[in-house]
């Protein structure tokens, strides 16, 4: 039995896009062709009328079984100006089995003839199991499962350091935080990787930087006076406050004072460094006010270049999902 | 009562292979009723009812598993006594040890006599109960310990199940020792294993699952060894998944403690990077650990440190079908056992002498029972196999319940043609 | 069949153009690709004043479903459209779907006064009611071919034989 491949069931027998699970695996060609075809779709964000006919007559479920609205609005709104139908899911964990729940979901999802499930589950592996078991005709987008992936916000993370330093090749790029528990933090890992990037570096105290994290070509720092010397782009990751509760961390206090970005902190990185942040941001946990508002944080553009880096992976999900679909019925008529 | 008719079996050219007798030849096997009456020469005036050709093959003592779930009493939808024991039979086990997680739990001997009486309508395979080391498995109140081994129960064991405190381990393996019962535990450090599901390592950082490390296991471990060291019990490791586990029972074993292990077979065919892909087979407990791990366990089966057991542990369909973490841990390892553990054989990854040591003389010392070896006056318990048979299972014809297999569709060399439990054929193919 | 010289067609687009551009408010935007080109050279002759606009339809296509989003999407660039006259240049005019298409985009930019279809080829095979205004030449083809505009320089027309 050979394990499958986990990048593999994104890809179509063309090779295009038709899953986007995670960043892991996928080649730099794709990569680069979703920020390019994102970049064209942030044209058309400019004007009045945003809307694109590309998905019409097609119906998105957004498939939340852990509440976000923010991250379920923005893939809403990327569907809408794709001109598709949008079901909106909230499924609360029920107090019965997790697995129960997520097959009888899916299994009354399938009869309803959806197009595409944009899933967001806190088990690392639930987009890839709804890809693999469920739904072989419904193009499946990964909207963060436990700690595994974030593909789309790892993507939109990649177009705004394109946009702000056309290119990946010869950036130092540190991301500061809780790498344990970070699904975004792995998806950019694997696409700085893949575009071209050779020093990525993650920044944390030890309970917050994983096991063997090496094995991603990462190198782990404790401090910030050595991780950020040299950075073009720092990426500072949310804490989540609960994290405090449990023997990770000390406090608040102490976590501010060692990773904290202020002003002094920002300064051991490159003049032109670039701060990133996914959002939403605890000013005065894990950024001070003054960077995250000051004149190189790009926190702003991240959420602008959010909806047109999902209308890039929809469109493209749905266009390998198309191509699939057509090749099999060709497939079929041959045979008959 | 009754006198049974005289019942006599004879297994002709088959080569005879039993490493703890130093059997390695082309022999036959004369049985009368349940016993082994010769081996080599028929004693005078011995006419076989039935007479098996074995020539071309290889007779084996029948396997004794240390760690099954049959799943019944409590949990139909995932497997039966019936179905089970039909599926160790057909991999060429005669004795299998029952574990006491069923519904309810094996602590009182209502729960184990109902088992063995189950087990003997069915017919398949000779079922041995572990008793619960801990009233209902919680950790807290010791069983009836004296009473459950009355009552048949050839060990007890706690699983991989917390005890409430330290204090509650070492006064049951106190307890045990008094009456000579052998202790049976899976050392796991449930606040270490935090939740993991998979092994500590890169490949757990990289899928973003929570990792089981090495030290959940081996600070439990220890822990056991040195209440071991202090009360006597004979104790016996079940399910070891690490390098460092092997190395602190060896040098227990060196120190003289009595202690024995084992490993369940997954543990010495998969590892950590199997789980990549998410495939919910992989969720298994103890978990498969890296390939160095793997390597030093099948070194250890290879030197006999280790007994080898199924970990059985059949699942329905529902329980599989979900995402890694949120399924059910376990594998139905029992119907294609023996393929996969002649398949380590054939890799050369074990020597055919330590692979049937591991799986009867071996678990038969553990359990203190005079099982496993092919002997003038044994209990005729045997099976015979063609190893070069080619196989493969099919969803169909899995006899377990459980579908939870990793070894579908898998091509295997080596199958058990027949297995003979107290001289009575109970499977053949 | 030998098929015409692009750049003398182009010439003969320009002077049937020209009667328009004394008008202050024409805005000239080429299809991509084939019709940018075009509308380069076109832009050049006839000396306008106003930017050039691209667009790429691709996010209009009504062919999706079948062949899915074309994998180098360029991205329209399109200057200020409201209340213009437009002078959209095409290639080739066959079904008329793509001006159906860049006609949607364009009304997603905004409201032109007046549009204007210019195209260097029509080879008729029409399914929408669509016909252009200006065109380099009209040749009739068999369905099973397509001509094709290769560029930018120098701008040559080849015949394409379809499978089947």
């Amino acid at each position: 039995m050979q394990p499958m491949d986990p990048s593999q069931i994104q890809l179509n027998k063309e090779g295009r896009l038709k899953h986007f699970l995670t960043t892991e695996g996928l080649s730099k060609e794709i990569l680069s062709e979703i920020i390019d075809t994102a970049n064209s779709f942030i044209s058309t964000q400019e004007r009045s009328v945003k809307t694109v006919p590309l998905l019409r007559g097609k119906t998105v479920v957004n498939l939340f079984f852990e509440n976000s609205t923010r991250t379920r609005s923005t893939f809403e709104l990327a569907a809408k100006r794709l001109s598709a139908n949008i079901l909106n899911l909230d499924i609360a964990r029920s107090a019965t089995s997790k697995g129960e729940t997520l097959m009888d979901t899916l299994w009354n999802l399938e009869s309803m003839y959806s197009d595409m499930f944009v899933v967001r589950h806190a088990d690392s592996g639930a987009a890839h199991f709804i890809a693999q078991h469920v739904t072989p005709n419904v193009a499946v987008i990964n909207a963060g499962d436990g700690r595994h992936a974030h593909p789309t916000q790892a993507m939109l993370d990649m177009l705004t350091i394109h946009r702000e330093k056309s290119g990946f090749e010869h950036l130092s790029v540190a991301i500061v935080g809780d790498i344990l528990h970070s699904r975004v933090a792995r998806s950019q890992i694997y696409a700085l990787k893949t575009l071209g990037c050779n020093d990525v570096r993650v920044i944390g105290p030890n309970t917050l930087i994983p096991k063997d994290i090496e094995s991603l070509g990462v190198r782990a720092f404790n401090n910030m006076k050595d991780g950020l010397k040299g950075v073009d782009v720092v990426i500072m990751l949310r804490l989540q406050k609960e994290r405090m509760q449990t023997a990770l961390l000390p406090s608040e206090s102490e976590y501010y004072r060692l990773y904290g970005l202020n002003t002094e902190k920002l300064a051991y990185a490159n003049h032109d460094a670039i701060v990133m942040h996914p959002g939403p941001i605890n000013r005065g946990v894990e950024i001070e006010s003054a960077v995250a508002d000051g004149p190189q944080s790009v926190i702003l553009k991240q959420v602008s270049n959010g909806i047109p880096m999902r209308m890039a992976v929809m469109a493209m999900a749905m266009s390998g999902q198309n191509q699939e679909q057509a090749l099999q019925d060709q497939n079929q008529e041959g045979a008959q | 009562m009754q006198l049974q008719p005289q019942h006599r079996l004879c297994i002709s050219g088959g080569h005879v292979f039993d490493p703890s007798q130093n059997l390695d030849s082309v022999l036959d096997i004369f049985i009368e009723n349940e016993r082994i009456v010769a081996i080599g020469c028929a004693p005078e005036g011995f006419v076989a009812n039935t007479t098996l050709d074995a020539s071309g093959q290889m007779v084996f003592p029948g396997f004794i598993d240390l760690h099954s779930f049959l799943a019944e009493p409590g949990f139909n939808q995932k497997g039966s006594i019936a179905t089970e024991t039909q599926a160790a039979a057909r991999s060429g086990f005669t004795t299998i040890c029952c574990t006491p997680n069923t519904k309810p739990v094996i602590d009182s001997s209502a729960v184990a006599a109902l088992i063995q009486e189950k087990a003997k309508q069915a017919g398949h395979c000779s079922v041995l109960t572990l008793g619960a080391l801990t009233a209902n498995l919680e950790g807290e109140q010791l069983s009836n310990m004296s009473g459950l081994k009355e009552a048949g129960c050839v060990a007890l064991s706690n699983l991989e199940l917390p005890f409430k405190n330290s204090h509650v381990i070492k006064q049951c393996y106190h307890y045990a020792a008094g009456f000579n019962i052998t202790a049976i535990v899976t050392p796991i450090d449930t606040a270490l294993a935090h939740g993991g599901c998979m092994h500590e390592g890169p490949a757990s950082t990289q899928m973003g699952l929570p990792g089981v490390p090495v030290s959940a296991e081996t600070s439990a471990l220890a822990q056991h060894l040195i209440l071991c060291e202090e009360t006597g019990v004979q104790l016996h490791i079940s399910r070891i998944s690490s390098a460092r586990a092997l190395d602190m029972i060896i040098k227990a074993q060196q120190d003289g403690l009595p202690v024995t292990a084992d490993v369940a077979l997954g543990n010495l065919v998969f590892t950590d990077e199997s789980c990549r892909g998410y495939d919910s087979l992989m969720h298994v407990s103890p978990v498969y650990r890296s390939k160095s791990d793997r390597l030093a366990l099948l070194d250890g089966v290879n030197k006999g440190h280790l007994s080898i057991c199924s970990n059985h542990s059949p699942q329905d369909l529902a329980a599989k079908m979900a995402p890694f973490s949120a399924s059910e841990a376990g594998i139905n390892s029992l119907d294609n056992f023996t393929q996969v553990l002649l398949s380590l054989v054939h890799k050369q990854e074990l020597t055919l002498e330590a692979a049937i040591k591991a799986v009867s003389s071996s678990p038969a010392s553990v359990l203190q029972q005079k099982l496993g070896t092919i002997a003038l006056e044994q209990r005729a318990d045997l099976c015979i196999v063609n190893l070069e048979q080619a196989v493969t299972s099919e969803s169909e014809t899995l006899m377990s319940k459980g579908r939870n297999n990793p070894w579908l569709g898998t091509p295997f060399k080596g199958g058990v043609t027949h297995t003979i439990n107290g001289g009575h054929i109970v499977f053949q193919n | 069949m030998s098929l015409p010289q692009p750049d003398q067609l182009i010439a003969n687009m320009a002077k049937a153009l020209m009667p328009l551009t004394q008008q202050d408010n024409v805005v000239m935007i080429g299809i991509h690709t084939g019709g940018a080109w075009v509308a380069k050279q076109l832009h050049e002759q006839l000396g306008l004043n106003s930017a050039l606009g691209l667009l790429d339809i691709s996010f209009y296509r009504d062919d999706f479903s079948q062949n899915g989003l074309h994998p180098k999407v360029k991205g329209s660039e399109l200057p200020d459209i409201e209340n213009k006259t437009i002078i959209l240049v095409d290639d080739v005019i066959m079904s008329g779907r793509t001006i159906r298409a860049a006609m949607n985009e364009l009304f997603d930019y905004g409201r032109p006064e007046k549009i204007v279809l210019a195209c260097l080829l029509d080879v008729g095979h029409r399914e929408l009611p669509i016909q252009a205004d200006v065109i380099g030449e009209k040749i009739e083809r068999p369905r099973n071919q397509r001509i094709k505009l290769s560029g930018p320089t120098p701008l040559t027309l080849t015949t394409v034989n379809l499978e089947k």
